[in-house]
């Protein structure tokens, strides 16, 4: 195994200082918003975040300069440190507003914001600044997409390239470029925004809003629903604005959200009949059938929603919110501990398990890995109906046929499992700090998928224990542990070889 | 309108057509299961 030398270190750092970097800029946003809404406090401690963070990049990127080049083991490392380091620079402006009980609090929402989770617990919510509010959700958009992405886009070429971007669950290369890959998602993005916004503005005024609330709630909550985020600016979440419609058009952005970047352009520039191909989508529309099932019966036969509109417009929502892994809410979170059942929770549970599409901005298993766990079985299956000598082959549909090779099915196996000890371990975590096991699995996989959906632990008072196992199971979710546990073996090993 | 720019945008109704027509495979659902469970 090859030693980790102070040279890796400064290629590392250098390459985390230029993401940093590009990253600060988008901290500009509030402060202009801040100001056009004579929010001085607030532009003032967004500043202090943009100067931070700008600072931070600058002094990495200069001081340290890469003498070799980058490779896997830089790439995965740059990943894992930008979103730390962003996250704990992202969380001083927050912190300074005093909406946060902690500089830990304000961590925990910067996170939940980066990751497109949506667990929040700020203070006051509604009556935060207009600026943070917004800044909140374009957070979410930015997380989305993925701060590699921005970092992509504006440089020239970044050494780093390909590498971080696996890191940060964008594996599929929509044009051969890297580069013009950053571009192209954040194209999607851009147009989704136009239109969502569009959308939501002209609901919002059928709704009753004035046309300055129905543009600010708007953009808030496309941005919550395309990045499967989950926030939303009212505290009561997406129950705030009772109109079915208003509902209708955020699960619409959550399925097109959870779709992967590759299949929205391979649709709009390619062949359109991916979309009735793809394995992902085969597998999103078998899974939420199944969840479907599992929670109608749960919530019908205890009573809940015997209506067909409530059921809906209650249940399927939240399902299908934590199916993509957004976790808007049409509901109060006592109600699920209440009201819901086992069974209509286990259905939750389970769709928030899967997750969305890899190469979207949703979280959790993902459906290609669900697929190949399925075929694996069947392929199991089916070689006792074959002779002995017999060579089968089992192929999967995602952007063309690929043949289902045993590095891949293990890969995925390896994931799906780190995904349930993760679900487990934070499990235990919240029983130890007093919690029942429902609610504490229940959160727990709603951190770690990067839902945001909560029954009732997520809350400012809950045990700083628990706040740091749910940001640790935030962010190994949203980078699909690979970046993260090369960046500690990667420390450890350092640590190791000074001491000998 | 040039031909990319058609498909571009046949691309985007198709994909809004997916979603709305997942949602009204939902509503359908939910009037199916309220009715029968």
């Amino acid at each position: 195994m090859k030693s980790i030398l102070w040279e890796d270190w400064k290629t590392v750092f250098h390459y985390t200082g230029v993401c940093l970097f590009f990253l600060s800029f988008t901290l500009l946003i509030p402060v202009v918003a801040a100001v056009i809404l004579k929010e001085f406090n607030t532009a003032v401690d967004f500043s202090f975040g943009f100067l931070s963070l700008f600072i931070l990049g600058l002094l990495f990127r200069l001081l340290f300069q890469p003498e070799r080049d980058a490779s896997w083991l830089h790439g995965l490392c740059v990943t894992a440190l930008t979103w730390l380091l962003a996250t704990l620079v992202i969380a001083l402006p927050y912190y300074l507003s005093g909406h946060f009980n902690s500089y830990l609090d304000a961590c925990f929402d910067a996170m939940s914001g980066l990751t497109t989770t949506g667990l929040s617990i700020i203070q006051q919510m509604d009556h935060l600044p207009l600026s943070l509010n917004l800044w909140r959700h374009i957070l979410t958009f930015i997380g989305g997409q993925g701060i590699i992405v921005i970092a992509l886009i504006f440089l020239p070429p970044l050494g780093v390239g390909f590498k971080a971007l696996v890191g940060e669950g964008k594996e599929d290369r929509l044009i051969p470029s890297v580069k013009e890959t950053g571009k192209a998602i954040w194209m999607i993005s851009f147009i989704y925004l136009g239109i969502g916004t569009a959308l939501f503005w002209v609901i919002g005024k059928m709704a009753g809003l004035s046309s300055f609330w129905s543009l600010f709630h708007g953009v808030c909550m496309f941005m919550s629903s395309w990045s499967t985020g989950g926030f939303a600016p009212q505290s009561i979440n997406t129950l705030y604005y009772h109109f079915p419609l208003f509902e209708a058009v955020c699960m619409l952005f959550f399925i097109l959200g959870s779709m992967n970047f590759g299949l929205h352009f391979y649709i709009w520039f390619k062949d359109k009949k991916e979309l009735f191909k793809d394995i992902e989508i085969k597998s999103f529309l078998a899974t939420l059938f199944f969840c479907l099932l599992l929670l109608s019966l749960g919530l019908v036969r205890s009573g809940n929603y015997s209506q067909p509109a409530a059921l809906f417009r209650k249940g399927f929502f939240i399902l299908l919110s934590g199916h993509t892994s957004t976790g808007q809410m049409t509901i109060y979170t006592t109600q699920f501990l209440n009201q819901w059942g086992d069974l209509s929770l286990l259905a939750v549970m389970l769709a928030m398990v899967l997750g969305g599409a890899s190469g979207s901005t949703a979280g959790g298993l993902k459906g290609i890995r669900i697929a190949l766990f399925f075929k694996s079985i069947l392929f199991e299956i089916r070689r006792f109906f074959y002779p002995q000598k017999a060579v089968l082959i089992e192929k999967i549909h995602h952007f063309g046929d690929r043949i289902i090779e045993e590095k891949l099915v293990k890969s995925a196996l390896i994931i799906i499992l780190l995904f349930v000890l993760m679900h487990l371990g934070g499990a235990i975590a919240g029983m130890i700090n007093g919690f029942g096991f429902i609610p504490s699995l229940f959160e727990s996989i709603s951190a770690g998928a990067n839902v945001g959906l909560s029954c009732g632990i997520t809350q400012a008072s809950m045990p700083n224990s628990l706040k740091v196992v749910y940001i640790l199971n935030m962010w190994l979710g949203r980078l699909e542990f690979t970046s993260i546990f090369v960046f500690l073996f990667f420390v450890f090993r350092s640590i190791f070889q000074l001491k000998r | 309108m040039s031909r990319p720019i058609k498909n571009f945008v046949f691309g985007i109704l198709m994909e809004i057509g997916f979603g709305i027509f997942l949602l009204l495979a939902q509503l359908l659902l939910a009037y199916v299961f309220s009715l029968s469970l």
